[in-house]
């Protein structure tokens, strides 16, 4: 039965898990790219001190802190607005399962 | 004889509004039971309650002997609930929502689902949320049937479907349900559907249950009689008794009653009415709801 909750969940979330996956791999490889940009022409010491040292971010790299905020938060609606949009959680309300294994607090 | 529903002095409150009023029904296994009533009578809240979405305000509904709000996973293992608006997981295909179901029901049949589903002439890879209200109906009655519950609630089956769609609908139903042995309770707006298909009717009217009997009883038992009596208008009413209701148009009198015609004319007669060339008119279950309740 937890194998089928999760099959639902797969089906909610798989495209999203592409689309998500696809832009974080996008955003850390133009990360990187953006991090061997400024040791190149500033060295990696001076880099370190504006990051550690400073506390702050490299300025155009600011979004990797926010992705998994967004991450989260789109996963959060697509699972969400499915499962909720038309009274359908009702359909869930009934199966035939423990309300703690239908929200995956308990596995076994 | 055992009970697959027992709801014990039903009564429920939106905020200040009464709406079920210590409702008092038993369902026997094996029977098809069609809930009618008008709207804001309290069917819809009489299937949440049975549903376990609704915790009544006093009173109680057992199902299978277990409170309705609390049933066990085994207890709902063995009911099958079609929502209102023929409810599913639209994101899914036809095949990926039998796949999904079946993991929960030991007993699961998916012959019955897939000849259901065979007759739509659909891709198993279509999603439910590009079909028809009537193509939905399909795939939710045989995810039902597959099920192989005992007992089957059928919330406003008939809402969306066109005549073809009802006629299917109502055909699988009476097949599977009579084959089966199962019992249903069920509601719907179209009336002579339900005379088909059902054993007993809980008719409802504004907090109170008007009658709950097997439907032969109600066909043999509650009659139309018409006359035509000018200075009878308004003389006659309902009572309790004898005449459930009255309805006049012009100087035609239509009363509908529980009593055979000489008891109706002789308590006519006790009131001063004339009724000479009154006659009994019969009537479809449809006519007899509306006898009943009254058209407005």
């Amino acid at each position: 039965m937890l194998k089928a909750i999760l099959y639902k969940e797969w089906i909610k979330l798989r495209w999203g898990v592409l689309v998500i996956a696809g832009l974080t791999v996008l955003s850390l490889a133009y990360s990187i790219g953006m991090i061997n940009y400024y040791i190149e022409f500033q060295g990696a010491f001076n880099n370190w001190m504006y990051v550690i040292g400073k506390s702050l971010l490299l300025k155009n790299i600011v979004f990797v802190k926010v992705l998994p905020l967004i991450t989260g938060l789109a996963f959060a609606l697509l699972q969400f607005v499915p499962e909720m949009a038309g009274n359908r959680m009702r359909l869930s309300y009934h199966l035939p399962i423990s309300e703690k294994k239908l929200l995956l607090f308990q596995w076994e | 004889m055992e009970h697959v529903i027992e709801c014990k002095n039903l009564t429920h409150y939106y905020g200040n509004n009464l709406v079920l009023n210590n409702l008092n029904l038993q369902v026997e296994r094996g029977r098809i039971f069609g809930i009618l009533g008008k709207n804001g009578t309290g069917k819809t809240t009489t299937i949440n309650i049975l549903m376990g979405f609704l915790r009544p305000t006093s009173g109680n509904c057992l199902v299978f002997g277990e409170e309705s709000h609390n049933l066990s996973p085994q207890t709902r293992q063995k009911i099958g609930l079609l929502h209102e608006g023929h409810l599913a997981y639209d994101f899914m295909t036809i095949k990926q929502v039998e796949h999904f179901y079946s993991r929960f029901f030991p007993n699961w049949k998916a012959d019955y689902y897939w000849d259901l589903i065979g007759k739509l002439g659909l891709s198993d890879n279509h999603k439910i949320r590009n079909m028809s209200c009537g193509q939905r109906s399909q795939v939710v009655l045989g995810l039902i049937f597959a099920q192989d519950p005992e007992l089957l609630i059928l919330d406003d089956y008939s809402m969306g479907l066109d005549p073809g769609y009802r006629a299917l609908f109502i055909d699988y139903l009476q097949e599977y349900v009579h084959e089966k042995n199962k019992t249903v309770f069920l509601t719907s707006h179209i009336i002579q559907d339900v005379e088909k298909v059902v054993d007993d009717t809980i008719i409802m009217g504004y907090q109170k249950l008007l009658l709950k009997m097997p439907l032969e009883t109600l066909k043999e038992n509650f009659h139309r009689f018409e006359f035509r009596n000018p200075r009878a208008i308004g003389v006659v009413r309902s009572d309790d008794d004898y005449i459930s209701n009255v309805e006049y148009v012009n100087d035609k009198i239509t009363i509908y009653s529980f009593k055979p015609l000489k008891e109706v004319v002789a308590y006519l007669k006790k009131q001063g009415v004339s009724a000479e060339n009154i006659t009994e008119i019969p009537m479809t279950l449809e006519e007899a709801f509306i006898g009943l309740t009254g058209k407005y």
